[in-house]
């Protein structure tokens, strides 16, 4: 068979016309990551997408790279789309790519959707355990990269805002794989030392590939566990983490964490100054009614008038004795009673009141003794009887022993 | 690097107000004998200037946790530090 024969431009032109008559071909969807970027100085960029088996070359033009939503890298998941056709000086066919996007994002998202679930579950972003900030921090940690924009607006923020309190920078990657386990030694690592007493850790904006770190479920943890509180600081205002939902409190910027670490000195300097007043008055008050109480007791009416104050103690005095006397006169009286009560017993036996029961006592005329036998006796004698009104003198005519008979 | 010359170096801001509030409460029932009043209120004007200094001194520093070549971790100045890690 004869063939024609073709120059190289020829072939390669030929092919590029069967490749941009393909409607296929000329509105194509290719889904892969980017290899080998760059970004030419004329402003348009040059790259590879690959899969697993295989790869394709790629431009896309400055004109069209502008309206991009994010700046490729290597490594990144994007669905390019364009038309297909052949450079024609290399020989090369590639992808001339009109529109460019994000991939995997769904993904990401769902995992992110998933870890939130998670830990909300397992309680971590419960208010309970939310510390409350110091009020005015005096070394704050801060963890982020030492490089990045992030570390520099904490710093000028702090300074405006309060010249003593000390930062210490715990330099980590916040992005790459390194950067989640950087970012909670760092954490635990504040937590070993006793000068620090309060965190931030964050970093400035970024893809969500970028702030991924702060996504990570050992960063949470870390934030979780630190027993000084944390301030997540991550991205912009519309990002939002894990960490930011961990933390003690989420700060939007960088920069916002700062103010809300460190409050304003003036502001400071006005609440000291009313505990200043504060202070002052309570003291004035404290004294003011020492005095009040020894202007009350001096004015007291024993200090105006200090007889009656003994005349008092006179009245009291006599009271005392008044009862004494009560006393005396009680144990005298009834002293009397028992005498009394005695001498009626005594009565009883006196021997008149046996005299008056008919009974006489015989004395021997001149004597004082009463007879008490008949041997004391003897004729003629002359006796004084005593009868219980009067006496009588008799004489003795006879003697006689008793003889039991006879009671007279 | 000395803050305080008196023995509050350990205390902070806020603790250093939470004193004063109590000893402002304290004067304030009136139950401490005229010696303890005094003795409280010269510890509050001492707080209140221990508070003041807190706030308007210019001492803070910035320093960043590095790694010496023995492998010890220091802080250095974080200013100086940062160009030559440039």
């Amino acid at each position: 068979m004869n063939s024609v024969i073709l120059t190289v431009h020829q072939l390669n032109e030929y092919v590029r016309i069967l490749l941009v008559r393909d409607p296929m071909l000329q509105n194509v969807r290719v889904r892969g990551e980017i290899s080998n970027f760059k970004l030419h100085s004329s402003g348009h960029m040059y790259f590879t997408l690959k899969d697993e088996q295989d790869r394709i070359q790629c431009v896309l033009f400055k004109q069209r790279n502008q309206a991009l939503s994010f700046i490729p890298e290597n490594g990144m998941r994007v669905i390019a789309k364009g038309m297909v056709s052949l450079y024609t000086r290399d020989g090369q066919y590639q992808l001339y790519v009109d529109e460019m996007e994000r991939d995997g994002l769904g993904d990401l998202y769902l995992k992110f959707e998933a870890l939130k679930k998670k830990l909300r579950e397992e309680g971590l972003f419960d208010a309970v355990y939310k510390k409350p900030l110091p009020l005015l921090p005096s070394k704050i940690a801060v963890i982020t990269s030492h490089t990045g924009a992030a570390v520099r607006d904490i710093i000028r923020v702090t300074r405006q805002r309060n010249k003593n309190v000390d930062l210490l920078i715990l330099p980590v990657a916040v992005q790459g794989q390194a950067a989640p386990e950087q970012i909670a030694k760092a954490i635990d690592y504040a937590n070993t030392r006793d000068d620090i007493d309060l965190i931030i850790t964050g970093r400035g904006g970024g893809s969500i590939e970028e702030l991924w770190a702060f996504n990570e479920e050992i960063v949470a943890w870390a934030i979780f566990r630190s027993e000084i509180p944390v301030i997540s600081a991550v991205g912009h205002e519309t990002d939002f983490t894990i960490a930011d939902f961990v933390a003690d409190l989420r700060a939007a910027t960088p920069s916002n964490a700062a103010e809300l670490a460190v409050p304003e000195t003036s502001y400071m300097l006005s609440v000291v100054e009313g505990m200043k007043k504060n202070l002052a008055d309570s003291m004035i008050g404290y004294l003011t009614d020492k005095r009040h109480q020894l202007e009350r007791l001096k004015n007291h009416y024993v200090f105006q008038t200090p007889r009656l104050l003994l005349d008092q103690q006179n009245q009291y005095l006599d009271h005392l004795n008044q009862r004494l006397v009560n006393a005396v006169k009680t144990g005298v009286d009834r002293k009397i009673d028992n005498i009394s009560r005695l001498a009626s017993s005594l009565q009883a036996l006196s021997p008149l009141n046996v005299l008056a029961r008919g009974y006489a006592i015989a004395v021997p005329k001149g004597q004082t003794t009463p007879v008490r036998s008949i041997s004391q006796l003897s004729p003629d004698q002359q006796l004084s009887i005593r009868f219980a009104d009067g006496r009588a003198v008799c004489s003795v005519e006879e003697i006689n022993p008793l003889d039991n008979d006879n009671i007279i | 690097m000395t803050k305080e010359t008196s023995n509050d170096q350990a205390l902070s801001f806020e603790d250093a107000i939470k004193e004063l509030e109590s000893i402002v409460s304290s004067l304030e029932k009136g139950d401490a004998t005229l010696e303890q009043s005094l003795k409280l209120f010269k510890r509050g004007v001492e707080l209140v200037e221990f508070c003041n200094k807190k706030l308007t001194e210019a001492q803070g520093v910035v320093t960043i946790l590095s790694r010496s070549k023995s492998g010890e971790l220091y802080e250095a100045d974080f200013e100086t530090d940062e160009r030559e890690l440039r």
